[in-house]
């Protein structure tokens, strides 16, 4: 039997209202859907919550998973993770692997209630968490936006969107199994790019422009580009031609002197 | 239904001893690196490695021969070039802090891959470099396996 997570909302001035309840609960299984699939790398992780009570007044839920048939996810790990991700964003803490999309799942979550005297609780085993609106507060600035003036971004160019202004394309970075489309980075070009655009798509290209980071992951949420993506290639048979052909470390070093002294060179050595 | 390849890092170690001439590592190694590179040019898998090594395996940047042999791999679909960035720094400092706390040296370049490769969700991080293959086995090094070049072995199937 899995341990319970429960949920309360209250209002230091008031009841709690049905639409509450109904925004919470529809973000609660979203963004506890977004862990699992977070945690997994599995595109159709899933796990479906019984609720083993229910109180009025300051409202309050239990919600035990119902274990998933394949056991690929562990509910246990989902709910601790959920239940610290919240605790540390918070405190401008990021666990290494989460996604960007993750952080703007518990941001919508986190901001579901929002009234000035609204409290969500969250407690799972040891670990309780009282979302007040400081706590709020404290993860808008946590999850900020950051920009970087000039980045570049390599991936499959797909799916344009030419039908409201600006105009913007996905581009998938390699490594993203095709049709994940949280994991897309949407790019917002001008109008006078559209035609070399169009004859990009379905290629890989290399994006330059303005990108804009959430706090974790490696890929910017979206780029704004003025200039044309630079479509790539790749040459396979001259690839080939280059294995164990270059003189690349000399006769009198090894391979870690010659990483050394180019570290060195770079200034990253230590 | 989408499925995942399967994921390889490659520190800098590994990408100089599939390009340069004189052998850099034991033959066997050399063989799963090989092996390895075909099969991402036939994209059964991905190599993923950061951008760091760009400047660790090519002393100059103008060279024609190591342009091209960039350029190529960027264009590769199957070859990952990751950026380096913030995440990357912070938790290769987390692990940088957690090798010295148990009084071994972590050099940040290597933090960065083993970091970059955890980071870009992969299967493996290969190395030649037998110290942190030896940092994995000792649990410092946790997130993601972190071994030496290896050929898979076959299954063979009976029916």
């Amino acid at each position: 039997m899995h341990p319970v997570l429960h949920v309360r909302i209250r209002h230091d001035g008031g009841p709690v209202i049905l639409r509450e309840l109904h925004e919470l609960t529809k973000h609660l299984q979203s963004t506890l859907t977004a862990v699992s699939r977070d945690l997994s790398d599995l595109q159709d992780a899933h796990i479906d919550y019984e609720i083993t009570h229910a109180e009025t007044g300051s409202l309050a839920l239990g919600l035990r998973p119902i274990p998933p048939d394949k056991d690929r996810i562990d509910p246990h790990r989902v709910l601790e993770t959920f239940t610290h991700d919240i605790e540390d964003i918070q405190a401008n803490r990021f666990r290494a692997s989460m996604t960007p999309r993750l952080t703007q799942k518990y941001h919508s979550l986190i901001r579901t209630v929002s009234a000035e005297d609204a409290v969500v609780e969250y407690r799972y085993k040891q670990c309780s968490i009282a979302v007040d609106s400081a706590f709020r507060a404290r993860f808008d600035v946590a999850l900020k936006e950051r920009v970087a003036e000039d980045v570049q971004i390599v991936g499959h160019l797909d799916a344009l969107d030419a039908h409201r202004k600006s105009y913007r394309f996905y581009l998938y970075p390699k490594f993203v199994v095709q049709g994940r489309i949280e994991w897309r980075i949407e790019c917002r070009f001008p109008t006078a790019l559209l035609s070399q655009i169009v004859g990009l798509i379905k290629k890989t290209v290399k994006v330059r422009g303005k990108g804009f980071f959430a706090p974790v992951g490696l890929y910017p949420l979206r780029v704004e580009s003025t200039e044309a993506p630079v479509p790539l290639n790749c040459d396979a048979d001259l690839l080939r031609s280059y294995v164990r052909k270059m003189n690349l470390v000399p006769s009198d070093m090894t391979v870690a002197e010659y990483l050394q002294r180019n570290r060195e060179a770079a200034g990253f050595a230590d | 239904m989408p499925t995942r390849k399967r994921r390889i890092y490659w520190d800098a170690a590994c990408i100089i001893a599939l390009l340069n001439r004189e052998a850099t590592t034991e033959e066997k190694y050399l063989t799963a690196i090989e092996g390895t590179f075909e099969e991402m040019l036939d994209g059964k898998l991905l190599i993923v490695t950061s951008d760091v090594f760009r400047t660790e395996v090519f002393v100059d940047k103008d060279d024609r021969d190591a342009q091209a042999v960039y350029n190529n791999l960027l264009g590769c679909d199957s070859f990952v070039i990751l950026d380096v960035r913030t995440p990357m720094f912070d938790l290769a400092g987390q692990l940088r802090q957690r090798c010295g706390a148990k009084r071994r040296k972590l050099k940040t370049a290597d933090a960065l891959h083993v970091a970059a490769g955890s980071l870009g969700r992969v299967d493996e991080i290969w190395t030649t470099d037998n110290k942190l293959v030896r940092y994995h086995t000792d649990g410092l090094l946790t997130e993601t396996p972190v071994c030496l070049p290896h050929l898979r072995q076959l299954r063979l199937r009976f029916e």
